[in-house]
């Protein structure tokens, strides 16, 4: 267990450090000279050669590569992710005042997608075959196949400006956060809901089942002991991944509600070709992915004596829906 | 790390392509026949719509916003366009993107995995650990980042959800390849003094396209959700070009006055979506013993 746990920690940061080099490496592909913008938004408009110079060494922009990934790197796990090549401003000053709100929205909607996704999963499961089954089913399709913009518009659309059901306001605190939260929830909630049904029927039809059954356990201990554990294996994978997988979705979530978050101002600063921004945010979405990939490893394997034995040996599904 | 390939069985499905019982079962299969429907009513939207409706980009500024209507069957833009004549060149757009991903990440995945599978040595150790470094990423983040590097452009973003979309197949290939290997129609084959390629050509890769179309399909959705959502951000298609996200993103500007202009991209979206999941579905169930 040890020795495995162990493997498989040095294996996320192995995958954290080589992501950190291609990513990185994005930085390469800077459209004109990023020195002379950062310089017109610090107020100098026509700097001398020499100041550029400065400039370029002090964003790291100058030298051979790898020295500059190497310092970039350092700098990093310090928490320093450079200066924004649109504002001249520090990137994680920027995103420390973004996080929270996106915090919010992407806690928010896991909670609620896990709600939704348990309920309609284990009704769909108990009630398996009969009518309601099939309208749950039919719910969790259209809750996967509808984007989240769509239902951020239609809310908007609709419901705020047309119905004046309520008001959308995006200050980024709790008390606005329902709708948005709501709207990144639904994909992910549809597909959770599903990946439960049928686990939950695979661990109901297995032969193990029969036996406990046949030697007289009862209904409960059959559900508690047996059913339960053997489902929510998958379900806590898709899970732990979908909600890591939740910041790439955010982006767009925060973006239809204007959601003062760290994904709306990535994709506002692609537009203006910010590449340190769009670094930091893949970095930080990546890390947050890596680490919830490794810490659903390490549950399974406290749930599965089976995993515990193979290194590297993983049973789990290695990829999670996005929800957009 | 040596236990790259799944147990054997482990990868479902099936051998080599039953195709005329396949298609029998699948005909069967209720999800199967409400997906094909949908996907052949887009198909010939997509290819006969032009016909119905001209110019997605005649722009009429005496009719800006006008609700849907007997000429304007999902009424006009803030640039007096066809809404439904902008829908269905959308279609054309966001449909052949979808499949021009579907047909790289295939071609590219079968390629890298069946060749990873079949040479072995340095170079399936190479592909394996670029596969397991794809596989444990967000792929839209990383669709995200490439766009965020390369600048917005339809070109872009489709090399975004291909780089991001083709490793889960060629680790399929590479497994079915492997598992190939030891068939004993392939250890026939080699005994009999066949050449390596004729090999792989008749007896592996038939089995490895059935297996990586059949995981591409599942795919496919969210392929169609990723494209719509990133071009929704603005990263995709430029003006004036019709495409369905990006449709949907302008019509943010009207949504006070003209909230019949998400109907067509929307609907479209959403149709295209359930298609590709219901069939998804349908293959799934039809061609995994286990489901019966």
């Amino acid at each position: 267990m040890l020795r495995s746990s162990a493997f498989r920690i040095g294996q996320a940061l192995l995958t954290l450090w080589v992501t950190s080099i291609c990513v990185w490496a994005l930085l390469l592909l800077a459209p004109g000279d990023p020195a002379r913008t950062v310089l017109a938004a610090r107020g100098v408009a026509d700097p001398t050669p020499a100041l550029i110079a400065a400039t370029r060494r002090q964003l790291g922009l100058s030298g051979p590569v790898v020295p500059r990934y190497w310092h970039w790197l350092e700098r990093a796990i310090h928490g320093d992710f450079g200066t924004s090549w649109q504002t001249g401003q520090p990137v994680m000053r920027e995103f420390a005042a973004r996080l929270p709100a996106t915090a919010r929205l992407t806690l928010t909607a896991m909670l609620i997608a896990v709600a939704l996704a348990l309920v309609l999963g284990l009704a769909s499961a108990a009630t398996a075959g009969s009518w309601i089954d099939g309208v749950i089913r039919t719910i969790t399709v259209l809750m996967v196949v509808t984007p989240g913009f769509l239902i951020g518009l239609f809310v908007l659309d609709i419901l705020v400006v047309h119905l004046n059901l309520g008001r959308v306001v995006s200050d980024g605190t709790w008390s606005t956060v329902g709708w948005p939260a709501a709207t990144l929830a639904i994909g992910a909630a549809g597909y959770w809901a599903r990946v439960l049904r049928v686990s939950l029927l695979e661990a109901r039809s297995a032969s193990y089942l029969l036996v406990s059954q046949a030697r007289g356990a009862s209904a409960l201990r059959r559900l508690f002991v047996h059913v339960l554990p053997n489902a929510a294996a998958p379900f806590l994978t898709v899970v732990g991944l979908g909600a890591a997988a939740l910041l790439g979705g955010a982006a767009i979530a925060e973006t239809v509600y204007s959601w003062p978050g760290v994904g709306q101002y990535t994709v506002q600063a692609i537009d203006a070709r910010d590449l340190p921004v769009v670094v930091t945010y893949t970095m930080l979405a990546v890390a947050t992915y890596i680490v919830a990939s490794l810490l659903i490893d390490l549950a399974l394997a406290a749930i599965d004596p089976r995993l515990r034995r193979q290194p590297g040996h993983r049973t789990r599904p290695r990829s999670a829906r996005v929800t957009t | 790390m040596t236990a790259v390939v799944p147990p054997a069985g482990g990868v479902p499905g099936i051998d080599v392509a039953p195709p005329a019982g396949l298609l029998r079962t699948l005909s069967r299969h209720r999800g199967f026949r409400v997906g094909a429907a949908l996907a052949i009513m887009l198909a010939a939207l997509a290819l006969i719509g032009p016909l119905l409706a001209h110019g997605p980009n005649v722009t009429d500024y005496a009719n800006q916003l006008a609700p849907p209507d007997a000429r304007h069957w999902l009424g006009t833009d803030g640039a007096g366009r066809d809404e439904f004549a902008r829908t269905v060149a959308g279609a054309r757009t966001t449909l052949g993107a979808a499949v021009l991903v579907f047909a790289l990440t295939t071609v590219i995945g079968i390629a890298v995995g069946a060749a990873a599978g079949f040479l072995g040595g340095v170079f399936d150790a190479c592909v394996s650990r670029l596969l397991d470094l794809l596989l444990g990423l967000p792929a839209l983040v990383l669709a995200l980042a490439v766009v965020g590097a390369l600048g917005p452009g339809f070109g872009h973003l489709i090399l975004a959800v291909t780089i991001t979309g083709w490793a889960g197949l060629a680790k399929l290939s590479r497994s079915y390849t492997i598992g190939a290997r030891q068939r004993p129609d392939v250890t026939a084959a080699r005994m009999a003094g066949i050449r390596t390629n004729r090999i792989l050509a008749g007896h592996v890769l038939p089995g490895a396209a059935v297996q990586a179309l059949i995981a591409a399909t599942l795919g496919l959705g969210d392929t169609i959700l990723g494209l719509a959502g990133l071009s929704f951000l603005g990263l995709g298609v430029q003006p004036p070009t019709a495409e369905w996200g990006s449709m949907l993103n302008d019509s943010q500007l009207y949504d006070t006055v003209a909230p019949w202009l998400v109907i067509g991209p929307g609907l479209g979206i959403i149709a295209a979506v359930t298609a590709a999941t219901l069939i998804s579905d349908a293959l799934r169930d039809c061609t995994d013993p286990s489901r019966g």
